[in-house]
Formats: structure tokens, C-alpha cells, sequence
């Protein structure tokens, strides 16, 4: 849904969604590069609807996703940065049981 | 052991910035902390990351600020979400999963502004973002739409967006201007003479758009976003109550923009209601001062003014924290608010002319439209819990749980204070928004359980 | 000016459970309520439905927690009736965690005294081990220091919100009406009785009652009573929602029935103020992670603060005013728990119907003022 302008990302490192490799842009915006991918970023966990990251600025929390280490964050906020790695959400999040 | 500093500076942008530079220059002890990664707000955003061939005049005073931000080394904390203030100041601070706590004299919230949250039926489909979202992600990840894109609403920002988005190499599907037809709302002379560069600019907008032969829909209402998991379609009535059914893979939408109060009205502050501008924002005296004492508001996020302005304000409240700790002479200081009062009046003379113009349209709003994205709350579930004896927002949100989700009462307030006043038969000023409580952010259990226990 | 058999000032959970049952008896009842942000009790609280524990040194509190816990069944099924609100009601049991043997100790010791001073009442509150209490909470690992827990069958929950919207929907369906946003100033006597002054006009009814939670206080002076009650804070977080996970309540940490977990184990006297502090969120924090250690990952939403209503000793005050017959007091702590016998027991002595005029203060006589030997104010 969302191009870069430049043909190649000028710095490109590799990043991981839901245990796939992308390409991103180091520094850029997390959320900007599901744009790249279709908008999607999540299911709505009341109502398991796609939502995308509608505002990039951090106010409307659409744009969840769960980092590496098991914490929530809000990709428009979010850095890429090279090696991430991240998963989408979609229903309530499950309490570890170990 | 706590850092202490004598004034905390929330907010990055233009105010914040400004603020930063004139209180560091009068010897203040300054800390500043933003949620972005690099310093510009959001007009400024990747300022530096960013070709500079592509500046315009305001871009490069924006880099300038910054640069001089950068060379200074003033205390700066980028990626970082303040969650909690309590009073004393005890600011509570949260990076990269760390917790931090910083004791200050005075606080600024250099906040800005946010989109209007302007609900419509599909607005929550992939495929539909606001408008800001676009200029962010131009700035900030050099990109554009593939597909020609929509763009639906009402203000300058969509209008430079639009040219932005052009000049870039962008294709556009239409422009729907939302604005209310026959909006009879000019300029005063005096305002008209003093902004004529705004208003020179803003007509080449509109030039740029027309010579590229995008088509234009005036008085646009009724616009349904509608698709199967994503954006596929849009629907539209214009001002000549004709109908439209169009193909569409992207809808950008922008009802103009409103103070970001979150903070202020956490910690207390006065909350007025500016008719003109359709929103709240904290009361201020003539330092940037709000109701809380040593708490200052700056920027955007004391009123709807842009860059420049917001510069300014944030060297007034710069010297009204200088003022609170007897830093500097006094008719020096008194000297520099009055002519930088003289300057903000000089730049704010368009406003209320703008913000008449723009004002949004209060189109009905049908019951099964969704109010609350996080808790996918309706109008008509809002309008039942009036009827069901909840005589205010607050207690809409008890009935309701409108305002619960993560991003708590942000994205649902204004419509939400809309929906519950006409019911009420009252108005959005005496109504007002969700009460807002901490944290600010979200943190997790464990983060606050980690505090220091002070006993 | 409106006319009607009982005004009721206050529409939190206690003004609107009487006004309900008042309803259900075929009276005409008016409730008058304040403004949006006023102190609402009705809004911060856990929502459990409690037995386990109360009325230490009371018996007659035991007792009547107990009558109310019974009456919940019905109470809740025919309110969901008649307001078409699903109150998300679960009787399960309830738990009070012991993080340390001392804590263990002290549980077992109140749980002994209390059957002590109400042998009659059953005997369903036990004191488990861990292991048994790992049984009862199957998929959730608890914290090293948790050496187990009160475990009472008759305890429960609910949603507390949608409690209290369908106690005021149904207020509306029974033909009662709700006055919002008119605080009330002054009670005189009047034509039919009394005379409700409020904000937007009066209200002439043959019976009041006061149910205006921490408001109170002002407002029983008007009817020649000294109700000595106090604010206390209580503050509350809540997470974002999870999948289901803690199956059984505990006081002070539950999971609500849409995923959120709750948690307010704070007393704090600090006047008026409901005001949320670091200094709680961080203690009430670190000892749901020390209890449930999986918390640690969960994210805070929100925290709040509410006042409970105390009296010097923490337990109901129920009084018809002596001075001024048909002038009625109602003020509590554990307002959700006794919703049920509010609506049901207090309700009909309000009425007077099953009971001779008078006889209210014999069926309440243990929960009047007068225990507190404070000196009558004059009318």
C-alpha cells in the first residue's frame, strides 16, 4: 500500500515479523513497514478485525505488537532496528503459564 | 538516587525545542524528554535523517533549531515516555523498558496537537489513516501511497499534504473537502494584512492541486469507508446531493487538530473550551502558565497556532520559568515577553479566521457507528447509557466502558463528549472529557513494582 | 415539583438497590444524584460479592453479609430480567492469599474467631496449603512465598459496573425516576412529609432516604443525626485485558469476566482526595507479582482511587431518624455485597409494610449511630 521513494531502501537491514524476513529501513518508524506490507498489523482482540497503524504518532494504540522479549509496544513509536524481531497480535493476550 | 533538575521540558517539537534553548541560555538546569526517537515533534519529524534538497523555508528554520538544540548539549532524554507526574515535581520516566525519576522545579508540557478524531462508518478498516499519518510517514520512512490515494476532510494540513505528496511524485484519486459549503468566514483586514505569506501559501496549495486536474468534491458528507478486511471502496454525497460510489485501496482523512491535553488534565489544570477552535486546551496566563502552579503548557498543546507561533510560546514559558526561579533580571525578562507578545500576535493573527473556516462539521452521527476503536463502543450504545440515567462522560464510560482501552479516552473523547451533550441537551463545554488518570503510558506490573520503595 | 412516596438522595449502588426494592414493592420512588465527577464509591471498587472474613467483633454483620450472599442468586437473576444487563455474576468461592506463614497464621486466627462469635453461621471458610490451593487455580504459578490461602465457598463477584447501570435501567423500567445532575442542599418537612431542596427544584415526598455515600454526613445534620463517617482511599489498578486465567477471586486481585485483572489493596486516610499515588501503585504491584509472578509482563492501564464510607468501627450504619419518622440513614462499606439485602431486607423495612412503623430501628438496632455514643445533634 506504501512505497519507498527511492527504488532501494538506503540503508536496509533485516528484520523479522511473525518469524519472516523483511527488509526495513534502519530508524525508521516500526509501523511504516507494515504499511509497506498491506496495512495490517493486528486482529482487534474483542472482535478479531484487522486493524492498521492509523495515526503513526502514538494516540490511537492501534499499532500494538509484541517485541522480542514478550513486552507490548506501539510500532509507530517503535525504531527498527537491525536483527528485531516482533509478532502481530490478535485476541487477548495469553498469561505465560510456566 | 533521583536526578533533579530545574525545569523538565515534555515534548520535543518547536515549543519544546525553543523552550529548551531560551531556559538552557538563562542558566537553567533543563532536562528534556520526548517519546520520539529524534528531536522535531511532529512537524519536524527525521529533520535530521532527511534530504535537505526537498526543504522549504520553514523545514530548514526547523533544522536550524535543532542544530542549535544539538549543540548545546542540553540535557536531552529522545525514545522516552513520561507516565506519571506528581506534584513537587516527581516526573516519572520510562525508556527502553528502564525507569527513571527526575525531581523538577517546573514542568512544561511541549505536547503539540493531534489529529481531530473524526469517526465516520469504516474508519476503522486497513486502508484508512489520517492524513498526519501520511506526512509522518513521508518524513519519517521516505514513502508514499502506490495507489492513487483519497484524501478526505477539511483544513490547510490536507491541502499540503496533497501538494507534498505531488511534488514527491504521488498520485492522488480526489479531494473531498468536508468544510460545511457556504462557509461565510473571512479574514479580518488587519489579520488578512499581517498573515498575507500564509495566505499567499495557501492558495498555491489549492493551485497546485487544481493544475494537476485532481478532481475536487466540495461539501462532501456522508462518507462511508467499505471493504472486507481492508479498504476497497468509498461512498460520498457532495454539496449538490450527488452520490458517489468509488474504487479505493487508500483513504486519508484530517477534520483538523486539537490540543494534546492528556497531561494537563491529569495533573489538574484548568480545562477551557475554545468555541472557535472546537476544543480544549489548558488555561494559561501570559507566561504559559496553567491553574497548577509550576506547571507550564507550550506549543500546540495550548491552543492550535503552528510552528512559529509555538516557538514562541516556548520562549515565553522559558522566561516564565526563569520568572518562578528568579533567574535573570526581571525587566529584562519583562522587556523579552512583551516583544515576543508582540510576535505571537503578529503570527496568530489568521487564527480564528482559520479555525471559523475549518471549523468541522457536526454531520449526525448514526448509533451503529463505532465511537470507541479500543472497546468498539457505538453512538447508539453511548446515546442508550444517557437515556439509562449516566449523566456525563464519565459515567457514559462507567455504563459503557468507552475510554477503557489502551488508548484511554484519546481517540473517543471529543466524539464521545459530542454524542453525550446532545443527548444531554447540553454543549461540549459544560460537558467535557473522560477524566484522565495515570499511568500516562502504559507500564507493565513488574516495571512498577521495581520503584524505589521510599516507605 | 415533583411528588412521590420515597425520595432517595444518592443514586450509587445503595440509593439505587433500595430504590429498586422500594420499586418492586409498588412505591413510588425519585432518586436525586449528583454530578459526573463527584465521589461515586459505585465506580472504584473490586466487585467481589464477600463473605470471607467480615464482621470480626460483629456478629450481627456476619450475619447479615451472609443474608445478603444468600440472597444473591435470585436478586441477580431477577435483575438481569428486568434490565436486560448481564451482570457477569460469579459464585464460585473466594480466596485471601498468604504470602508467609505469619499472614497464614493470622487468617486461620480471625476465620476461628468468627466462628467463635457466630457459631450458627456455616462453616464454610477453610484455610488451605498451597498444594490445595494450586488445585484450585489449575495453570497459574504462584509466588514462592505463597503458603496458601482463606478459601471461602460462599464467596463470588461481579461486574460492579453493570451492576450498578442495571440497578438505575431497572430504577427506570419499575416507573422510578432519576434526578441527575441536582445535588441535593437542604431536607425540610414538608406538604407530603418532607421536602428534598435540590439544585433544579424540590422533591415533596412522604419518606426520604439518605444514601449520598461520604455526603452524608452534611446531609444527616438536616435531620437532627450525628453519622460519624470518614473517607478512606482505596486505590485500584487495572490491566489490559487477558485470556482467561485466574479462575477464582481473590479480595483485592481478580480477573474480571472481560479479561482485565483488577487489583485495590490500599487504605489510605487522606481526607477527600481520590487521587491515584506512585507510592500505592508501586505496593499494590509488587504484591500481586509476588502472588501471581506472571503479572509481572501484564500492562497497567489505569489506576484510580475511590473513598469507602467508614464509621469508627468500618461496619453499616442503618438508622430511622428519630426526630423526623420516615427520615432514613443508609450508609455502608462493601456496598456490592450487601446490594442484595440492601434491596430486599432494608428495602421492606424501609416500607414498613411487613413490620410495624418503628420496628426499623429494632430489626436495626445493632447498625444504628447510637453505638458510637456520639452526642444527638439538635434539630
Amino acid at each position: 500500500m506504501f512505497r519507498k521513494l527511492q527504488p532501494d531502501i538506503s540503508r536496509p537491514v533485516a528484520i523479522r515479523i511473525d518469524g519472516v524476513a523483511h527488509d526495513a529501513e534502519d530508524g525508521e518508524p516500526l509501523a511504516a513497514v507494515f504499511h509497506r506490507l498491506g496495512g495490517e498489523v493486528r486482529k482487534h482482540p474483542l472482535t478479531d478485525e484487522p486493524r492498521t497503524a492509523y495515526c503513526m504518532m502514538g494516540v490511537c494504540f492501534e499499532c500494538l505488537v509484541t517485541l522480542e522479549d514478550g513486552s507490548t509496544a506501539q510500532a509507530c513509536l517503535t525504531p527498527v532496528k537491525s536483527g528485531m524481531s516482533v509478532t502481530r497480535q490478535a485476541g487477548m493476550k495469553v498469561v505465560a503459564h510456566d | 538516587m533521583t536526578k533533579s533538575v530545574e525545569l523538565l521540558i515534555v515534548g520535543a517539537g518547536p515549543a519544546g525545542l525553543s523552550a529548551a534553548v531560551r531556559a538552557h541560555e538563562l542558566g537553567m538546569r533543563v532536562l528534556l524528554a520526548d517519546d520520539q526517537p529524534a528531536p522535531g515533534g511532529q512537524i519536524w519529524r527525521a529533520i535530521e535523517r532527511r534530504a535537505t534538497k526537498h526543504f522549504d523555508a520553514e523545514d530548514r528554520k526547523g533544522l536550524e533549531l535543532v542544530r542549535r538544540f544539538r549543540s548545546l548539549a542540553i540535557d536531552y532524554s529522545p525514545s522516552t515516555e513520561v507516565w506519571q507526574i506528581e506534584p513537587g515535581f516527581q516526573v516519572f520516566l520510562r525508556s527502553s523498558g528502564t525507569l527513571s525519576k527526575v525531581q523538577a522545579n517546573a514542568v512544561l508540557l511541549a505536547c503539540g496537537a493531534m489529529e481531530r478524531p473524526a469517526p465516520f462508518p469504516g474508519w476503522t478498516l486497513p486502508g484508512v489513516i489520517t492524513v498526519g499519518a501520511g506526512q509522518i510517514m513521508l518524513k519519517s520512512a521516505n514513502q508514499i501511497p502506490q495507489e492513487p490515494v483519497w484524501i478526505a476532510g477539511s483544513g490547510p494540513l490536507a491541502l499540503l499534504y496533497a501538494t507534498q505528496l505531488l511534488k514527491a511524485g504521488g498520485r492522488i484519486a480526489g479531494m473531498l473537502d468536508t468544510t460545511p459549503p457556504n462557509r461565510n468566514v473571512w479574514p479580518t483586514p488587519a489579520a488578512a494584512l499581517s498573515a498575507t505569506s500564509d495566505i499567499l501559501r495557501g492558495l498555491g496549495w489549492l493551485k497546485t492541486i487544481r493544475r494537476a486536474g485532481i478532481p475536487i468534491f466540495r461539501g462532501v458528507h456522508d462518507l462511508r469507508a467499505e471493504g472486507d478486511e481492508k479498504l476497497s471502496r468509498i461512498t460520498f454525497v457532495d454539496a449538490d446531493n450527488k452520490h458517489y460510489a468509488e474504487d479505493a485501496r487508500l483513504l486519508m482523512i484530517h477534520e483538523g487538530v486539537v490540543p494534546r491535553g492528556h497531561i494537563a488534565s491529569a495533573l489538574g489544570s484548568e480545562m477551557v473550551w475554545n468555541d472557535d477552535a472546537a476544543s480544549f486546551a489548558p488555561k494559561i496566563d501570559a507566561w504559559g502558565e496553567t491553574s497548577v502552579a509550576g506547571l507550564f503548557v507550550a506549543g500546540d498543546g495550548a491552543g492550535i497556532a503552528g510552528a512559529a507561533a509555538a516557538c514562541v510560546s516556548g520562549k515565553v514559558a522559558a522566561l516564565g520559568v526563569a520568572q518562578m526561579l528568579n533567574k535573570g533580571r526581571k525587566e529584562d525578562i519583562q522587556a523579552e515577553r512583551q516583544r515576543l507578545a508582540k510576535e505571537w500576535n503578529r503570527l496568530v493573527a489568521l487564527r480564528s479566521f482559520l479555525d471559523r473556516r475549518y471549523r468541522p462539521a457536526s454531520a449526525p452521527i448514526d448509533d451503529d457507528m463505532m465511537v470507541c476503536r479500543c472497546e468498539n463502543v457505538t453512538a447508539g450504545e453511548l446515546r442508550d447509557a444517557v437515556r439509562g440515567g449516566a449523566a456525563g462522560v464519565n459515567q457514559v464510560k462507567a455504563y459503557t466502558r468507552c475510554g477503557m482501552g489502551p488508548c484511554q479516552g484519546r481517540q473517543c473523547g471529543y466524539p464521545a463528549a459530542r454524542i453525550v451533550s446532545e443527548q444531554l441537551n447540553s454543549t461540549v463545554a459544560e460537558t467535557g472529557l473522560f477524566r484522565v488518570r495515570p499511568p500516562y503510558r502504559p507500564i507493565t506490573m513488574g516495571e512498577l513494582a521495581s520503584i524505589e520503595d521510599e516507605g | 415539583m415533583d411528588s412521590t412516596d420515597v425520595a432517595i438522595v444518592g443514586g450509587g449502588l445503595v440509593g439505587a438497590a433500595i430504590a429498586y426494592g422500594l420499586l418492586l414493592r409498588d412505591r413510588r420512588v425519585i432518586v436525586i444524584d449528583a454530578g459526573d465527577t463527584d465521589f461515586r464509591a459505585a465506580t472504584a471498587n473490586l466487585g467481589l460479592v464477600w463473605v470471607n472474613g467480615k464482621g470480626r467483633r460483629f456478629p450481627a454483620y456476619q450475619r447479615w453479609t451472609r443474608r445478603s450472599a444468600i440472597l444473591w442468586r435470585d436478586f441477580q437473576a431477577d435483575l438481569q430480567k428486568i434490565s436486560s444487563v448481564t451482570l457477569e455474576y460469579r459464585q464460585q468461592g473466594g480466596l485471601k492469599y498468604c504470602l508467609g506463614d505469619d499472614e497464614l497464621r493470622q487468617q486461620a486466627d480471625n476465620v476461628a474467631a468468627l466462628r467463635t462469635e457466630a457459631p450458627d453461621l456455616p462453616d464454610d471458610t477453610s484455610i488451605i496449603d498451597r498444594a490445595e490451593l494450586e488445585r484450585h487455580l489449575p495453570g497459574v504459578r504462584l509466588g514462592q512465598r505463597v503458603v496458601g490461602a482463606a478459601l471461602c465457598t460462599a464467596d463470588g463477584d461481579v461486574n460492579p459496573l453493570r451492576l450498578w447501570r442495571a440497578l438505575r435501567i431497572a430504577i427506570m423500567r419499575l416507573g422510578g425516576s432519576i434526578q441527575t445532575n441536582n445535588p441535593v442542599e437542604r431536607i425540610s418537612s414538608g406538604p407530603d412529609g418532607y421536602a428534598v431542596h435540590a439544585r433544579n427544584g424540590t422533591v415533596h415526598a412522604g419518606k426520604v432516604v439518605l444514601a449520598a455515600g461520604i455526603n452524608n454526613r452534611a446531609l444527616a445534620e438536616q435531620i437532627g443525626l450525628t453519622i460519624p463517617i470518614r473517607p478512606e482511599r482505596g486505590q485500584i489498578l487495572v490491566t489490559e485485558r487477558l485470556a482467561p486465567y485466574l479462575g477464582l477471586p481473590g479480595n483485592g486481585l481478580r480477573q474480571t469476566v472481560n479479561g482485565t485483572i483488577m487489583i485495590g489493596t490500599s487504605k489510605e486516610k487522606v481526607g477527600e482526595d481520590n487521587s491515584a499515588t506512585i507510592k500505592q501503585a508501586r505496593r499494590m504491584a509488587a504484591r500481586a507479582v509476588e502472588i501471581l509472578p506472571a503479572l509481572a509482563q501484564v500492562r497497567l492501564a489505569r489506576q484510580w482511587g475511590g473513598l469507602r464510607v467508614l464509621s469508627p468501627d468500618g461496619f453499616p450504619i442503618y438508622v430511622h431518624a428519630p426526630e423526623m419518622p420516615g427520615c432514613f440513614v443508609a450508609t455502608c462499606h462493601s456496598g456490592v455485597t450487601l446490594t442484595a439485602a440492601h434491596a430486599v431486607d432494608l428495602a421492606s423495612a424501609i416500607d414498613g409494610k411487613e413490620h410495624a412503623p418503628g420496628q426499623f430501628s429494632n430489626i436495626f438496632n445493632s447498625f444504628s449511630e447510637r453505638r458510637f455514643n456520639v452526642p444527638q445533634a439538635s434539630a
